[in-house]
């Protein structure tokens, strides 16, 4: 080793840094080398005077600031749960009167859309509506329940059938597979209302299937209607021009139209407004008096929570009809145009919730 | 000073009781300000530089893993904060062109001579105190790096590995930077005070 070599290791020989090979051969060195020496004293020396060097102490005050500092920080992290819930006296009452005065928003909220939910929700009315229309002693089979299987095969082929193409041969094809599916349900109340209808219809289809596609897509809805399943629908697309055409009034409404206003229907001989407190079951009584009576084209909207129903009676089930109606709520009445004994009456029946 | 009342202190702390920190504060401030101390070379700086790193350490111990103890974590921030405050003074003074009492200048031959000057004609008078104060010059003349780990090794007595810890460097880099630190310090002390009595 060289003395530039030593040197350089030196410092290494204050605190016992180096590997005791070179510890000893660095030691060898000095034996015989004063200036190597000289330089390792030196280096004590220097160590020496380092380690010596006073302390300073720190003042009073730091660690009071640091703690202050500290705190502050903390009281920052935790600033925002109690700025939301601290000081209790003060932000309890607050927050209670927010709680009240969103639940009155909401429950006012709820009260004004009452009807429309209503109408939204899927109608348990529908379901009963078949049952309650059909002789007491026999069983319900178009409530979906007891011969589910057989319906969704029937709306399974309607689904999926192609479009009816336009024109005149459509019409037979279209009228047979309607007659097919309803062989099967042939005794339920509200096929037979269909069946009376179409008879009723029957000089004019020719004229319905020249009409726009959507009067024939509503007839095959009325048949799915006939299954109870879809009472939204049904109030959707069961009026599509059919009673304008059936009347044969001037003001025909736009087939394609989803909610025709009132305005748009052919002026009535006779407005009844019942008011009930359950307009849907209402309606689908008064729906079924109205087959019951021979009513023909019978038709049901459903608009803004009110029921209306449409239909062409005979002049002499007029009184019949008043007196069902009475039963079922509060009726007024207004007419419009003198009954002729022996005649039809087109009959305009609104029912309102109470 | 034994790191489990430090392990305590910091659990204490990590579960959000600020007060536990005051315990941490008392027990290594003073170890703290000295490091900062030899590293800046002014006392009002190093309480400056001691209080940030205590904040700093406060911000962050819920992120200490006990992986190292307590006190290699916080004398690596305490000594990070002082490198940053030496390099933001150093900075100031290349834009202000001018020397504030700056042993830096110890590099230039000229404030380095009169330092000589002064040391051999008074060397016997001075007091302890003058001779610090001329240690402490010396050390400032030093590499950043290797007064960092002179500081820290023969100062304040952490070992290679506490050292290493703090850094983050290596214990052959450690002793390396300390051997360069040692061997350059002995010229500057003897050229500063002269041979040893």
């Amino acid at each position: 080793m060289t003395c530039k070599e030593i040197e350089d290791r030196l410092p290494g020989m204050i605190d016992g840094a180096l590997p005791d090979v070179e510890m000893i051969r660095i030691e060898t060195h000095l034996e015989t080398c004063a200036p190597c020496r000289k330089a390792l004293a030196d280096l004590r020396m220097s160590d020496e005077r380092v380690k010596n060097l006073e302390e300073v102490e720190p003042p009073p005050w730091l660690k009071t600031r640091v703690m202050a500092q500290v705190r502050q920080e903390a009281r920052q992290k935790e600033g925002i749960l109690r700025k939301l819930f601290f000081p209790l006296h003060v932000k309890v009452p607050i927050q209670a009167l927010a709680t009240v005065l969103i639940a009155f928003v909401a429950w006012n909220v709820y009260k004004t859309g009452e009807p429309e939910f209503r109408q939204m929700a899927p109608s348990s009315t529908a379901v009963q509506e078949a049952p309650r229309a059909q002789a007491p002693q026999e069983p319900a089979p178009a409530a979906g329940i007891s011969k589910r299987d057989e319906i969704p095969a029937t709306r399974e082929k309607k689904t999926f059938a192609p479009p009816p193409q336009p024109g005149k041969q459509a019409a037979p094809q279209r009228t047979a597979t309607l007659r097919e599916e309803t062989t099967a349900d042939a005794e339920k109340p509200v096929e037979r209302l269909r069946a009376a209808k179409r008879a009723a219809e029957a000089p004019k289809d020719e004229d319905a299937w020249k009409g726009a596609g959507s009067a024939r897509t509503a007839e095959a809805d009325r048949v799915l209607e006939a299954q109870a399943r879809d009472q939204k629908q049904k109030a959707m697309k069961a009026p599509a021009g059919a009673v304008a055409k059936e009347a044969g009034k001037q003001e025909a409404r736009p087939a394609a139209s989803p909610m025709p206003s009132a305005a748009a229907l052919p002026r009535p001989d006779l407005e009844v407004t019942l008011r009930a407190r359950d307009p849907g079951s209402v309606a689908a009584e008064a729906e079924t008096a109205l087959s019951q009576l021979g009513a023909q084209a019978v038709e049901r909207q459903s608009l803004e929570g009110r029921v209306i129903l449409t239909a062409r009676i005979r002049t002499e089930q007029i009184e019949v009809l008043r007196e069902k109606l009475k039963s079922l709520g509060v009726v007024q009445e207004s007419v419009q145009a003198a009954p002729s004994p022996g005649g039809f009456l087109t009959i305009w029946i609104e029912i309102r919730p109470e | 000073m034994t790191d489990d009342e430090d392990v305590k202190a910091v659990l204490l702390c990590q579960k959000g009781d600020s007060d536990a920190f005051e315990i941490l504060v008392e027990r290594h401030q003073k170890r703290m300000l000295n490091v900062a101390y030899r590293m800046l070379g002014d006392y009002d700086e190093a309480c400056d530089v001691v209080q940030e790193a205590f904040l700093a350490a406060y911000r962050a111990i819920r992120s200490f893993r006990r992986e190292a103890a307590f006190s290699t974590w916080l004398y690596g921030i305490v000594v990070n904060h002082a490198r940053n405050r030496i390099k933001q003074a150093e900075s100031r003074l290349r834009r202000e062109a001018r020397s504030i009492d700056d042993p830096v200048g110890l590099r230039d031959g000229s404030l380095q001579h009169e330092l000589t000057d002064c040391g051999e004609s008074a060397v016997e008078r001075l007091e302890k105190k003058e001779v610090e104060a001329r240690v402490q010059a010396c050390i400032r003349t030093l590499e950043a790096d290797q007064r960092e780990v002179l500081i820290l090794r023969d100062i304040q007595g952490f070992s290679y590995e506490e050292i290493g810890g703090m850094l983050k460097l290596a214990d052959g880099t450690v002793k390396s930077r300390l051997f360069r630190a040692r061997a350059a310090l002995k010229d500057c002390l003897v050229n500063v005070l002269g041979d040893w009595p």
